[in-house]
């Protein structure tokens, strides 16, 4: 039987369905474009906080401390006079970046072990899942101040201390995913078919796995904003005067009765890139699950 | 039975078994049976007969460090027990494919079925991903779904059940195997649909030129695609035959007291027949024949002797003290 195909046309359809898609399930959900746009908006002013700051974020000025709103300085100034909405503008560069890192990491090292872990099951899986609970079985701050510790006091390997303190919920998590789609027909299928062990572990596995790891990974950066600014606050993250916003809510926290913006400002942005940050996972979750999605 | 140099595949006392708590399970015994190019087999049995693992076990697709598989599997010659499991990944969907019971379950959810199509084909044959893109939707079209070009992209839950086994064919057919295995392929379809797969196997079987091995409990199905029928009863083949005589003319109790079993339409106040009992625990170990618990033919001999598959005709094979009717 011999049929034409006109492959063009075929790929030009699925595109238009895909943009079809994309409107229908991201598009028509007012709140998850209102946090995208907002997570875009504050992408943008950490990339061009040295173009739009007003003033330089790290410049003291001890006689100007702990002023109100002004127009000179929008936020006001923290008890060093540095101008807050500098900072705040400076301090998105040092929080997404750690926080996206933290995910990174602890993401490229969790899901290939859970996944691994779960499927194979046996002498791995058990050495895997001990690994875990001995990381688990200490505060996860605590063994990240640890690895500082060992390797150096700075923001970098703050970063990668915490990376590899979330590795164990992250691999947790996709094992017992795995293991429950490892004994669905579709795998038995897909092996019946000549598919090797690696391409259903990371193809048709880890596909079904997307939703509760956005998910993990949405709770993951909120996580990983606070406890950054905490080891900060300790002096073990970020090293002063580098602007951070987790350090600047623990910072402001010592003299919030007298003057309460640094910890406000602070507190605002992480909330609401927090909020906006799980939103647009929503989306991106109904986006990416095809059964969930209508068309 | 003889060696035959025409036979595809020559199954020589299989024997599976395996390792659990409770001990080890004899899933399936000493099992024998051949199949030539372009022929059908059907393997029928109730439920936990063993039909399954045999299939399974052809492809060796049960996890190798709780099975032990015995005797030999010759396919073209050579014994696929000995192969490892990177060999076997170049025979499965390559040269043996298998479609499952339930369609519905056995496609990837969240992949597009046409790509699930293709990355079976690019799997075994180096291919661009044009090419194998086109064969899919050719395939698409062969197994009978109009509009092939649109359905390439579309996802596994937006199909019905029938449409879903047509691309599972698709997909065990898209390297063009000498051997299928169906396991059970109509029994989660509605009957309509039904026939309308099994015809399109039937069809696909020329088309392609390849054997099949069908298993199943429906003997409507047996009498309507198969050529040859081997009947499973507890891990054991205990009859075969060609599809035509064994439906006129049963030899085993087991076999006879399955067709007996068929409901007839219009019958509506009779009650339903069935085979007393339960088939043995495969824990247990029967000294006699395994069916002589429900045999209602039974004799001292049965519960003693087991009895072996011997040739009673031409092509006809029975294990049974007492077969019903002679030859």
């Amino acid at each position: 039987m011999e049929c034409k195909i006109d492959l063009k046309a075929i790929e030009l359809e699925h595109k238009q369905r895909r943009k079809r898609l994309f409107k229908t399930s991201f598009l028509n959900n007012y709140l998850v474009v209102a946090a995208t746009i907002i997570l875009i908006v504050i992408i943008l002013l950490a990339i061009f906080a040295p173009l739009i700051a007003p003033h330089n974020p790290d410049q003291l000025n001890l006689s100007n401390s702990l002023k109100g709103i002004s127009r000179e300085n929008f936020f006001g100034t923290d008890r060093q006079g540095r101008d807050i909405f500098s900072r705040i503008l400076f301090g998105a560069r040092t929080t997404l970046l750690g926080a996206v890192f933290v995910v990174i990491i602890s993401n490229v090292i969790g899901i290939p072990l859970g996944l691994i872990s779960g499927y194979y099951g046996g002498k791995i899986d058990n050495l895997v899942m001990r690994m875990c609970d001995i990381i688990l079985a200490f505060p996860a701050l605590l063994l990240a101040f640890v690895i500082v510790a060992v390797f150096g006091r700075n923001f970098t390997n703050s970063v990668i201390a915490l990376g590899v303190v979330y590795v164990p919920m992250i691999a947790r998590l996709v094992r017992s995913v795995t293991l429950v789609e490892k004994e669905k027909i579709y795998v038995e299928a897909a092996r019946a078919i000549g598919i090797s062990d690696q391409s259903i572990i990371f193809k048709h596995i880890l596909v079904n796995c997307t939703s509760p790891i956005l998910i993990q990974v949405t709770i993951d950066m909120a996580y990983s904003v606070l406890d950054l600014a905490a080891m900060s606050f300790l002096g073990l993250g970020v090293q002063p005067p580098q602007a951070d916003w987790g350090y600047m809510l623990s910072e402001g926290r010592e003299y919030l009765m007298l003057s309460p913006n640094v910890t406000f400002a602070a507190g605002f942005s992480i909330m609401i890139t927090v909020i906006c940050f799980n939103l647009f996972s929503d989306g991106l979750q109904v986006f990416l699950d095809p059964q969930q999605r209508r068309v | 039975m003889n060696v035959n140099h025409d036979e595809l595949i020559r199954v020589k006392g299989l024997s599976v078994k395996f390792k659990t708590d409770r001990g080890e399970a004899y899933a399936v015994r000493n099992v024998n049976f051949a199949i030539k190019p372009n022929e059908t087999l059907g393997l029928v049995g109730e439920s936990g007969s063993g039909k399954s693992v045999t299939a399974q076990s052809i492809l060796k697709l049960h996890p190798s460090d709780r099975t032990k598989i015995a005797g030999e599997i010759s396919y073209k010659g050579q014994n696929l027990l000995d192969k490892n499991e990177k060999e076997m990944q170049k025979i499965r969907g390559n040269q043996i494919s298998m479609i499952f019971q339930d369609p519905m379950i056995s496609l990837n959810p969240v992949i597009r079925v046409g790509e699930q199509i293709s990355e079976t084909i690019r799997y075994h044959k180096k291919i661009s991903r044009k090419e194998a893109m086109e064969q899919s939707i050719r395939l698409i079209n062969q197994v009978g779904i109009p509009f092939a070009e649109e359905r390439y992209y579309q996802y596994p839950h937006e199909f019905s059940g029938g449409m879903l086994q047509r691309f599972m064919i698709a997909i065990a057919l898209s390297c063009n195997p000498n051997f299928l295995i169906a396991d059970e392929p109509t029994t989660a379809l509605d009957v309509t649909v039904q026939a309308q797969i099994l015809r399109l196997m039937k069809k696909l079987q020329k088309d392609f030129g390849m054997s099949i091995l069908i298993i199943t409990h429906n003997l409507g199905i047996v009498s309507e695609i198969c050529d040859h029928v081997a009947v499973m009863y507890a891990g054991e083949l205990v009859e075969i035959s060609d599809v035509i005589p064994i439906f006129s003319n049963p030899l085993h109790p087991y076999t006879y007291g399955l067709l007996e079993a068929i409901p007839v339409l219009g019958q509506k106040h009779k009650k339903l027949k069935n085979i007393e009992g339960h088939p043995p625990n495969i824990f247990d170990h029967i000294q006699g024949c395994n069916f002589s618990p429900r045999c209602p033919f039974k004799t001292d001999i049965c519960l003693t002797e087991k009895p072996i598959l011997r040739q009673v005709g031409n092509l006809r094979y029975v294990a049974c003290h007492n077969p019903l009717n002679h030859i």
